[in-house]
């Protein structure tokens, strides 16, 4: 029996992430409509999901040709993020940032500043160039994936530094003296590296959570050793088994990289078909199938709210993960259902994490403050 | 009473434009990483029924620039702000700074174009090129580019970002989300994009686009693509010749006069009483540090923010002419001094006439203090009662030397509260200013037409 509660995400995908969504009637989502999608986010918040996950989109058409039109167009995420952390109270917000089409100081800038809008409850999801196509948009020449592993692991390190180049006590702000900020507290980064070179500092505070919590979703065999240096890994939309493959390997490469294996936060992403009746919820995914002429991409479960909240459990117990990512096949009223009928289900088994007001997304998941790794401050200095 | 209507934006820099705003008693000193701080001032500006709230930007950081430049030390990035104030206002445009030699076309395309749906159509892209040499730096870059490179680079972006903003039909995504997207196969000089952008084309169609600049390629790039210039004008005939030529060039572009409005800054130091007002200036200067007379050290510069120069009796010297080091700062000036003075040093004197209502003579005199503050160019303002600052205003757009201002807030949030509350009024009383928002967007704000889209199929007509 899994004996420790769940922690929940929301998987935001326009329309649903079942590709006919768009085209059923009851879909009546519209992801540019500002009142729409902060609803649909604060009724997310009110469920008690510890965050709201939104990924970017670089290279529509390319996605819309391998998956769906629902992966085609929706406002860019750390704007969206921003927007909605201001509509809601303790909602985490896991945003993608592409670290092949940005630069490093802007998206150091970007995932820091999000952390300070939302009090510290920010997550950084580092996608890179090798997930899907985008080169084009970018004035480049497609790249290996390996080449875009490798970029992604010195943006990585460039931002783990950047975050910590003001430290927490840089501030002074004495208005009888004049003395804004301590000068030996701020530290330039002098990155030298293979692809880039940083000066530093950032022009932002350290950011509430220290390190903004930094998430990686398993695509290849490549994504192991950048997901060992996350705090949350999501480890795809697969069934049980391929799910607990994946988090043996996973555990495997936290402690190859010399991490504890419990340091990261394991996730699987689920999609619910969910109807009062079982019958009923086979009729609805047989329809949407038909309206896509093709079948959802991910692991859909399909029934009434009891075997939903068995499958997510089976889900969790054989998968050996933290948390489950929702992704909802239909918006908004799968969603509806979801929160009506599987969240108290869930909850009545104690397998529902509920977050708290106040804290940050570090403290949801159970993830210690990170001390600050360039202080010059013996009393402050990691442990390394 | 004329039909022309000022227009304000508030240039928000969180720390004050003054260099110690922020120690001011009232001042907010933990202002910049406080976003709900600059969510409430964000709605004192749109309760007075400014055009907008303006964003700056930079790219680097040194602790050195604390005692200049508090303000552009560091801040929250505009991008992720913007999106925060757009959640928390209805109406006010919000403006965010980008510079396009650091960032890729389409990634602007994208936060503009997210930004713009997500707060109403109210979005707007302030273009900077320059004022950020040691940006280069954290960018991988050997060297910041030359003017030419910049702009020549700046303007192919904003082509390609239009096109990025134009690459859906108006209402393509509302029938069905695939087929009204397109590539848009931009082959350039510097870029080459596919497209379409992810994001369909924004309320306003077109961002509005903000620049400012005195250069010859800055001005053509204004007089082209922006809807709204920053004029930097020290008095009302260089305003007024910045003024026409700016619109001069828009027609040359075949753009209206009225396409473009220009806006110089302006910091309004405004209490009930021309002596409150002194007092409340007196007591902001009186914090600057003054720096010591030791001129071996080059005084760091940070762009055209940055002042004129050491805050120093030695640069007092050197601009006015006079011998005056040794002197003490809070010493009154001897009259022989503005005798002596060569013609900056008279225009000087004059302007901290202006400000402070002091002289050499009489029972109110200029101390050294001024000098150097005001050689340093810095504690800049229009210093007065309501009635005075709304004259100075009236004055300057009835010459047609600006169409509105941009309001510079000396600190947080009492200047901005100030002139919300004691200088709005009189200006929407004498027929000058809005009393209510005309609509929702920030084109609206700015009577600008929604532009048609350049790439569809089937011309849709501008509303």
């Amino acid at each position: 029996m899994t004996t420790k509660p769940l922690h929940f995400g929301f998987t935001y995908t326009p329309h649903g992430a079942h590709p006919g969504a768009w085209r059923h009637p009851d879909s009546r989502h519209d992801p540019f409509d500002p009142a729409q999608i902060t609803a649909q986010t604060q009724a997310v918040e009110a469920a008690g999901f510890t965050f709201i996950r939104f990924q970017d989109q670089l290279a529509p058409e390319a996605r819309a040709a391998a998956h769906a039109p629902e992966a085609l167009a929706r406002t860019e995420a750390f704007t969206t993020a921003s927007f909605l952390a201001t509509r809601t109270k303790r909602l985490g917000f896991v945003v993608t940032g592409n670290t092949s089409y940005f630069e490093p100081f802007n998206l150091a800038r970007l995932t820091a500043s999000l952390d300070h809008v939302t009090h510290g409850r920010a997550g950084w999801e580092l996608t890179s160039g090798a997930s899907y196509p985008a080169a084009r948009n970018y004035s480049q020449t497609e790249a290996t994936p390996e080449v875009h592993y490798a970029r992604a692991a010195e943006v990585l390190d460039i931002l783990r530094k950047l975050w910590d180049s003001w430290e927490d006590d840089a501030f002074i702000r004495n208005k009888a003296t004049g003395e804004y900020v301590d000068g030996d507290r701020i530290h330039p980064i002098h990155h030298e590296g293979e692809r880039f070179r940083i000066k530093g500092p950032l022009n932002v505070a350290r950011p509430p959570q220290g390190q903004v919590v930094v998430a990686h979703e398993i695509t290849s065999d490549l994504s192991y050793a950048i997901a060992a240096q996350a705090d949350l890994v999501f480890l795809g939309s697969h069934a049980p088994a391929e799910i607990r493959n994946r988090a043996d390997a996973m555990r495997e490469a936290v402690k190859a990289a010399g991490r504890a294996a419990d340091s990261v936060r394991l996730f699987a992403d689920v999609i619910p078909v969910l109807a009062a009746t079982p019958e009923a919820a086979k009729a609805l995914l047989a329809d949407l199938n038909a309206r896509a002429g093709q079948s959802a991409d991910g692991y859909v479960i399909a029934g009434d709210a009891k075997q939903i909240a068995d499958q997510i459990e089976a889900l969790a117990e054989t998968g050996g993960v933290n948390g489950i990512n929702i992704r909802s096949p239909l918006l908004p009223t799968q969603l509806e259902a979801f929160v009506e009928l599987v969240v108290p289900e869930l909850k009545a088994r104690g397998l529902w994490a509920e977050p708290k007001d106040g804290a940050t997304l570090r403290d949801h998941l159970g993830l210690d403050r990170p001390a600050n790794r360039l202080t010059t401050r013996a009393d402050l200095k990691a442990a390394v | 009473m004329s039909n022309r209507q000022l227009h304000f934006g508030l240039m928000f820099w969180a720390n004050g434009t003054h260099p110690s705003g922020w120690r001011m008693p009232t001042a907010h000193e933990t202002a910049p990483f406080d976003i709900e701080f600059l969510q409430k001032v964000t709605q004192i500006a749109e309760g007075a029924k400014f055009d907008f709230l303006f964003l700056g930007d930079r790219l680097a950081s040194d602790p050195a620039l604390q005692t200049t430049n508090p303000s552009q030390m560091s801040r929250l990035e505009p991008f992720v702000s913007a999106a925060s104030l757009a959640a928390a206002t209805s109406h006010i445009g919000i403006v965010v700074t980008a510079n396009p030699t650091y960032y890729d076309p389409y990634n602007i395309a994208h936060l503009t174009a997210s930004l713009d749906h997500l707060s109403g159509g109210r979005a707007s892209w302030n273009l900077v090129t320059g004022a950020d040499e040691i940006a280069a730096a954290n960018f991988s870059r050997d060297e910041h580019w030359d003017t030419e490179k910049r702009y020549d680079w700046a303007d192919e972006f904003v082509e390609v970002t239009r096109k990025l903003w134009d690459s859906w039909d108006e209402d393509a995504y509302d029938a069905d989300p695939v087929s009204g997207a397109r590539a848009i196969n931009h082959q350039g000089r510097f870029f080459n994009i596919n497209g379409p952008l992810a994001v369909k084309r924004p309320p306003q169609g077109h961002i509005v686009i903000l620049h400012a600049g005195t250069s010859d390629r800055s001005r053509e790039l204004g007089a082209r693509d922006a809807d709204v210039i920053f004029a930097a004008g020290p008095n009302i005939p260089a305003a007024k010749a910045y003024y026409d030529d700016i619109k001069a060039r828009a027609k040359k572009h075949g753009r209206s006069a009225d396409d473009i409005a220009i806006l110089p800054g302006m910091t309004p130091i405004v209490a009930p009483t021309t002596a409150e007002a002194v007092k409340i200036y007196d007591q902001l200067n009186s914090f600057i540090q003054i720096d010591s007379e030791d001129t071996a050290e080059e005084h760091r510069r940070y762009g055209a923010l940055g002042g004129r120069g050491k805050r120093n009796l030695s640069n007092v010297t050197r601009t006015i002419g006079v011998d005056v080091i040794g002197r003490g700062v809070d010493e009154v000036v001897d009259p022989l001094v503005l005798k002596e003075a060569n013609e900056d040093g008279q225009k000087l004197f004059a302007q901290i006439t202006e400000r402070t209502r002091r002289d050499v003579t009489g029972a109110n005199r200029i101390t050294y203090r001024d000098l150097i503050i005001a050689a340093a160019g810095q504690g800049g303002g229009v210093v007065g009662n309501p009635k005075e600052v709304a004259d100075h205003i009236e004055h300057w757009f009835e010459a047609r030397a600006c169409d509105g201002f941009n309001i510079f807030p000396a600190y947080n949030p009492d200047t901005v509260s100030a002139f919300a509350d004691l200088v709005v009024p009189i200006l929407q009383n004498r027929g000058l200013y809005r009393r209510d928002y005309s609509g929702p967007t920030f084109r609206d704000h700015l009577g600008l037409k929604r532009p048609a889209n350049s790439l569809t199929r089937t011309v849709v007509a501008a509303e």
